[in-house]
């Protein structure tokens, strides 16, 4: 009695999976067993038709409005920043003009509104915080800095605000592009600020306002970064 | 990384490079072109790999949320076309995972009178007769199938995407394909 081919071969023969040596025994048998090779062109016709089905249908309605909705509501949920920056709730359809308005203040007050600016970018707004362990976590940065403290903590700050900033780079692919269009023109205003600070007390190393502003400034990268981070972070 | 083959679109008359990079910077207007170039396809392999249009509607929003989310992370090394489904693959089979209890409930719900907005088929009675019988078919079969046939997706990239061996995704389109006829009556 004929053995026929099993169902995975004939498969294999539609999908032109088999090996040259398989194959060329299927096809043997196939010349001598009608029953298969009508299973087969059974088989074939269907992968035929199936291949053959249109590749877009049409939704029974527009979604687009829904798919609005959708993103800006994610804009709109309210997000609670670290450092006292409060509830912010904005519209993602205006970033740029959101931006340019808060940007007309003075450069210190620049530096305290980036966390309020990142927080308009649906990705920051969409996911809930998730605070990631890092050295940030053991700096003060309203402490009244003795004199010699400043470069140790300025040193600590560097290295909270390094790992932050690295693990945006490594899953800058988890946020929004205006997300990260207002993250770096953020942190470009706030490292501006940094840099002007630490000018400013090399002239007067003493100035214990200054040393504040620096630590203040540090401050608000740190609390940018944490935003966006926690943000990928899910 | 997984590709869905890419839509036939004549080189140098595809606009999507340019309303990628307009959406990119954040023009609403230029996403919404990208959805209504792309809303069919899209909405067509959530349908079918769901079979439950109220599930095609909520996967297929959340697949074009995800993409403005996302568009950051689009660098043109693919068309645009085919990122965009293999993400929206992703989302479907995401919330089969996250809820494996909705394949169950998709199945009892499948509606395949939904698939009567497909555009004509080839034959149309045949086609919406094929149609209604994938819609049918376990939701497992159904997935590889739609993925495999329809999509063309190789089995590699099935298993990887959906965390099985390839030997069970061809034993999946098997018994799809093996289903299809019994319920064509081939």
């Amino acid at each position: 009695m004929m053995e026929h081919l099993d169902e995975a071969t004939l498969n294999a023969l539609v999908d032109d999976e088999l090996a040259p040596g398989a194959r060329a025994a299927a096809e043997a048998h196939l010349t001598a067993c009608a029953v298969c090779s009508a299973e087969l062109a059974a088989l074939h016709s269907v992968v035929l038709d199936v291949a053959a089905l249109p590749r877009g249908i049409v939704p029974a309605r527009d979604l687009l409005p829904a798919i609005h909705g959708a993103i800006d509501a994610a804009a709109r949920r309210p997000l609670r920043v670290a450092g006292g920056a409060g509830t912010v709730a904005a519209a993602i359809g205006e970033p740029a003009r959101y931006t340019h308005r808060t940007l007309s203040s003075a450069r210190w007050s620049l530096a305290a509104a980036a966390v309020l600016l990142v927080a308009v970018s649906s990705a920051v707004t969409a996911l809930l915080l998730r605070p990631r362990e890092s050295a940030f976590l053991a700096v003060d940065a309203a402490a009244v800095l003795p004199a010699g403290e400043l470069d140790r903590v300025e040193a600590r700050f560097i290295t909270a605000t390094d790992e932050l900033a690295q693990v945006l780079r490594e899953q800058r692919d988890q946020l929004a592009p205006e997300t990260i269009r207002i993250l770096e023109e953020n942190l470009a205003i706030i490292d501006g600020a940094l840099e002007e600070a630490r000018a400013a007390l090399r002239a007067d190393p003493g100035n214990r306002a200054l040393s504040e502003m620096l630590m203040a400034a540090y401050e608000k990268k740190l609390e940018l970064l944490r935003s966006a981070a926690a943000s990928v972070v899910t | 990384v997984l590709e869905a083959p890419a839509v036939q679109v004549p080189t140098g008359s595809n606009p999507d490079p340019e309303l990628v990079r307009r959406a990119q910077s954040g023009e609403r207007e230029a996403f919404d072109a990208l959805y209504r170039r792309n809303a069919e396809r899209i909405y067509a392999v959530c349908l079918r790999m769901t079979g439950d249009v109220a599930s095609a509607e909520r996967l297929t929003q959340d697949a074009f949320v995800r993409a403005w989310q996302k568009l950051g992370s689009f660098r043109g090394e693919s068309a645009f076309s085919s990122w965009l489904h293999r993400l929206a693959v992703n989302v479907v089979l995401e919330e089969g995972r996250r809820n494996r209890r909705r394949w169950s409930r998709v199945e009892i719900m499948a509606d395949p009178g939904a698939l009567e907005s497909a555009p004509p088929a080839r034959d149309a009675d045949v086609g919406m007769d094929l149609e209604r019988a994938i819609a049918s078919l376990p939701p497992g079969a159904r997935a590889v199938l739609v993925l495999h046939d329809i999509e063309g997706y190789k089995h590699e990239e099935i298993a990887r995407l959906t965390g099985t061996a390839i030997g069970t995704t061809k034993a999946q389109l098997h018994r799809a394909r093996r289903l299809l006829r019994e319920r064509l009556e081939r």
